[in-house]
């Protein structure tokens, strides 16, 4: 299993821990990252997208060009690039367009072949929730959890 | 099939109290959950109150929680909420002054909230040949807009209005998308003026649940933001959102990625003391955790270059 790596603003800034605890994490199950490092920010719904949706075409553009998926570890990296990835994909005219004004200068194309994820459906789908369990070594029965994954992860519903 | 729908109760007249009723029925393989309500009425309970109409998905009437999610009772198949088992409990939507039962006050709810937008269009004294005109490519926009029958759902599904009540809401600020955005309207800055205010389009988080929710694939979302480029790029921008938005693009600009530090501060505003000062208590504690970004010790990333030219060529096209 391998990933285009995108950790995205905030496992470098406010949330130092997450950067290094997910690399271990990957590291421990045998998940190998390819860390995109020459890409630019999502634009996390602050920005509009005539602006980010290049910038994120962009960014699917090399991890097609690596032939991977990309495995992000933010939600809100994840529901903004999933958001433009869906447009992308769902309107051939649309990425044409994005393709001949901003990324031909590059030399790059995005076929809209890329897949987004973040770290949890990467458990979840991709490794496997049965194969988690078997690697268990300290359970947490008895600890009430409560999860803040962000909303995005689960953007769009629509497939 | 056999059902058992436990439903919210409650009557003002009475004791005003919360309850709950069963009611065990037996319906066809195909009924819908409004047809439960009706037989209920018709046949054991006729002090049961809701509201329906149209019965066909159409006119928003028969809003509720079926299961704890929020449905129109009339397109809602019976069998696709009993998989679990044979009972489905009804309620009002959630965070609504509730009348009696499954009635609650709408205008509360949502005909307060789309009135304070000013819904209604005030067209340019001196049209062309004698009419206000719209080109079909705007028209055509504005029609999906236009096909909201008001059923309330993307309201229900806002994550925000549930902790803020008195937030504007997806289902009213997409009322203000469908005027602002009228090629026909005299002003088109006046809707816009009127959401860009506290508990209007900068109080959205974005979550996208109104555009999961909207039985029309209006996607309130889209409208909201869409609003909010409107509002910023005709100056009409509070200004903490207009420092929030400048500081943050002149981050991914420079160095391709966010300085979340310069962030913080440059949304204050630099000369902004007061607002600076009220930084420092969790700065401090950011801190001593090792969770502090820097402002402006932030490193470029490799091809910055190249997406900050992407940037600028949008920048360009937009205007």
């Amino acid at each position: 299993m391998k990933y285009a790596f995108y950790p995205g603003c905030v496992s470098r800034g406010g949330c130092p821990e997450l950067y290094p605890s997910a690399v271990k994490v990957a590291e421990k199950l045998g998940i190998e990252l390819d860390e995109l490092k020459s890409v630019g920010c999502t634009g996390a719904g602050v920005l509009p997208q005539n602006i980010t949706d290049p910038i994120n075409a962009r960014t699917f553009a090399k991890a097609e060009q690596l032939g991977l998926p990309i495995m992000t570890i933010c939600s809100t990296c994840t529901g903004v690039m999933a958001q433009a990835n869906y447009r992308l994909k769902e309107d051939p005219n649309y990425r044409e367009k994005v393709n001949k004004e901003f990324l031909a200068d590059e030399g790059l194309e995005y076929k809209g072949t890329t897949e987004v994820k973040h770290l949890l459906w990467v458990l979840f789908e991709d490794y496997g929730i049965e194969r988690l369990q078997s690697l268990i070594q300290r359970p947490l029965k008895g600890l009430k959890v409560s999860p803040f994954y962000g909303c995005y992860l689960r953007r769009p519903l629509k497939p | 099939m056999e059902v058992t729908f436990k439903v919210y109760r409650k009557d003002p007249e009475k004791d005003g109290k919360p309850g709950r009723s069963n009611y065990a029925l037996e319906l066809a393989e195909d009924a819908t959950v409004l047809d439960a309500l009706l037989k209920i009425r018709d046949e054991s309970d006729s002090t049961l109150a809701f509201r329906g109409c149209c019965g066909r998905g159409y006119c928003g009437e028969c809003m509720m929680r079926v299961n704890g999610s929020a449905r129109l009772a009339c397109t809602a198949k019976v069998p696709d909420y009993t998989k679990r088992g044979p009972e489905i409990s009804l309620d009002p939507l959630r965070n609504v002054p509730v009348i009696k039962d499954l009635v609650f006050d709408w205008d509360a709810f949502m005909w307060n909230k789309i009135k304070a937008v000013k819904p209604w269009l005030e067209p340019d004294d001196s049209p062309v040949n004698g009419e206000p005109l719209a080109s079909e490519a705007e028209m055509r926009d504005l029609r999906k807009v236009m096909s909201c029958f008001y059923c309330g759902m993307c309201d229900e599904g806002c994550t925000v209005l549930p902790v803020d009540f008195d937030f504007l809401g997806p289902a009213a600020l997409t009322k203000a998308y469908r005027l602002a955005f009228d090629p026909r309207n005299k002003d088109s800055r006046e809707q816009v003026k009127i959401v860009e205010k506290p508990k209007g389009i900068w109080d959205c988080v974005h979550c996208y649940e109104a555009d999961e929710h909207c039985p029309r694939t209006i996607e309130p979302t889209k409208r909201i933001v869409a609003l909010r480029d409107r509002a910023f790029n005709s100056g009409i921008t509070h200004e903490a959102v207009a420092r929030h938005h400048a500081s943050f693009a002149a981050s991914v600009k420079e160095s391709g990625w966010l300085d979340e530090g310069r962030l913080a501060v440059e949304s204050e505003g630099l000369t902004n003391v007061k607002g600076l000062m009220k930084l420092l208590p969790t700065a401090a504690k950011a801190l001593t955790r090792g969770k502090a970004p820097i402002p402006y010790m932030h490193s470029k990333r490799p091809d910055a270059d190249k997406i900050k030219k992407i940037f600028e060529k949008a920048e360009q096209e937009e205007k």
